[in-house]
């Protein structure tokens, strides 16, 4: 297993993902030093329900295109290079496909963990005056880290699917438009149809904007955890019938 | 030789269901865009005009790179694979005119998605109880960001042909994207390709936001010429890799 594990990192050098997640994590800070830099400063004191909403709102612009690179970067070795007869004559078919989302889990796992840096970097240069509340901080990180692990399973599923990767990026693409329209979708059933929904879905923040003002003002709503678990069964379901497409699948 | 040259460029993109892509997604911001504007109706009060800031916002700002980026990853694609870069390279044709048959397609693509966009837009604002016509003015703003999006389809070609990877330069062009709205709220647009198409679409605006046409109109023309120049050259003089 541990040796599987190390020939998983092997396969991702030179592959360029670290450096694309950190192009990503950039672009984020670049999006949120303007977002901050047009906001007045009393709404800034509540900077941190501000971040949540925002990173959120950007994460379902970027993180179904980054994620469906991210998992046809990780199975390139296979699909490209044509080398799934090889591997899969020298450890077991399944533990390739575990390994795989694994290793897509960890950069993800590092990507989200870069976002709170960031929350924490603009939390410390403006001066948010509202404290911290690390059950909300918890709640975005489950928020953006399970639904992008969800994508992420579909995209590394099409990804060993079809040799010709437009089709998952073309899936990438259509998540972004759905993810953002569903910030705009009514709430009901429909947005739960959607994986990339769920970024919408799962956020705990509203904003009010006065018309009159222009201001902004940020509340807690609760946490859906109806919907947290709908999507944990996805996942769990998506998984079972992923890996047993991928060992079913002719090579 | 030019016209041979994009008509092989043409049968390659034969059997690759890039049409139905192209046709589905737009589909999206149009349809949901209209639905904004229904929701939104207090706010919007400019009939057509209203509904263009609607339709043209996401799909301008965040979307027509991303494609048109694999419109043009596919399209080298094909050379990157199966050792096709040798024998691309010894066909009895001018460099410059295997470039240039490949931009043909993109561009062709790029006219092909703005007036997919003008149809939907016109479906949508009929379905959302919209009278008459739209405006002249705002086919214009959709041929003028045709315009504008010819730096960036000429760019995404030539990353996706340095670049062998097939997902990276739709990353690339994503990033852009976005960097392009910020740079184009700084007012900054002229100087960065990915703005040009949200500013020659005038996207999410009901008054012209290009108060400086001949500005536009030379920036446009500057990078196109740029990064097709520059495809063009890294062709001529970089040694291929095949593989």
């Amino acid at each position: 297993m541990v040796r599987e594990w190390k020939t998983e990192w092997m396969k991702t050098k030179y592959r360029g993902i670290g450096w694309m997640i950190l192009a990503f994590s950039g672009l984020v800070l670049l999006w949120s030093l303007w977002a901050y830099g047009s906001t007045p400063s009393e709404q800034l004191e509540d900077g941190f329900r501000m971040s949540y909403l925002q990173l959120a709102l950007m994460d379902t612009i970027l993180m179904p295109v980054m994620i469906a690179m991210l998992a046809s970067r990780l199975c390139d070795a296979e699909v490209k290079g044509g080398t799934l007869k090889l591997l899969c004559t020298m450890e077991k078919k399944g533990r390739l496909f575990d390994l795989k989302l694994l290793t897509g889990a960890v950069y993800l796992a590092v990507y989200v963990a870069l976002q709170v840096g960031i929350i924490f970097l603009q939390a410390g240069r403006l001066d948010f005056t509202r404290p911290l509340q690390t059950v909300q901080l918890f709640c975005f990180i489950v928020q953006v880290y399970v639904v992008s692990l969800a994508i992420l399973l579909l995209q590394v599923v099409l990804s060993f699917f079809f040799e010709n990767q437009i089709l998952p990026l073309a899936a990438g693409l259509f998540g972004s438009f759905v993810g953002l329209f569903s910030w705009f979708f009514a709430d009901g059933p429909v947005k739960k149809l959607f994986l990339w929904g769920y970024y919408s879905e799962l956020c705990f923040i509203i904003n009010d904007w006065n018309q009159d003002t222009g201001a902004v003002t940020y509340y807690d709503a609760p946490f859906d955890w109806f919907s947290l678990c709908l999507l944990l069964v996805i996942l769990a379901a998506g998984y079972a019938a992923g890996k047993k497409l991928f060992l079913r699948k002719e090579i | 030789m030019l016209l041979t040259c994009i008509k092989t460029e043409q049968r390659k993109l034969r059997h690759s269901y890039l049409w139905l892509v192209f046709l589905v997604i737009p589909v999206l911001p149009a349809f949901m865009g209209a639905g904004n504007y229904l929701q939104n109706q207090g706010v919007l009060q400019k009939e057509w005009y209203s509904l263009w800031t609607q339709c043209s916002l996401f799909y301008s700002n965040f979307f027509y790179g991303p494609l048109v980026a694999l419109y043009c990853a596919y399209i080298w694609r094909v050379e990157h694979l199966n050792h096709n870069w040798n024998q691309l390279m010894t066909m009895p044709v001018p460099v410059p005119f295997v470039f240039l048959s490949k931009l043909f397609l993109a561009l062709g693509c790029t006219v092909f998605l703005q007036l997919w966009m003008w149809v939907l837009f016109v479906v949508t604002g009929r379905l959302v109880g919209l009278s008459g016509m739209p405006p002249v003015q705002i086919l214009v703003w959709l041929l003028r960001g045709s315009f504008g999006g010819m730096g960036i389809a000429a760019l995404q070609l030539v990353l996706s042909m340095v670049i062998r990877s097939f997902a990276v330069p739709i990353a690339l062009a994503l990033m852009g994207s976005v960097t392009g709205l910020l740079v184009s709220n700084k007012g900054l647009g002229l100087f960065w390709p990915y703005s040009l198409m949200l500013m020659g679409m005038n996207s999410n605006k009901d008054q012209d936001i290009v108060g400086n046409i001949l500005g536009f109109g030379i920036s446009a023309v500057v990078f196109f010429v740029l990064f097709t120049g520059a495809g063009i050259r890294y062709l001529k003089k970089r040694d291929i890799c095949a593989g």
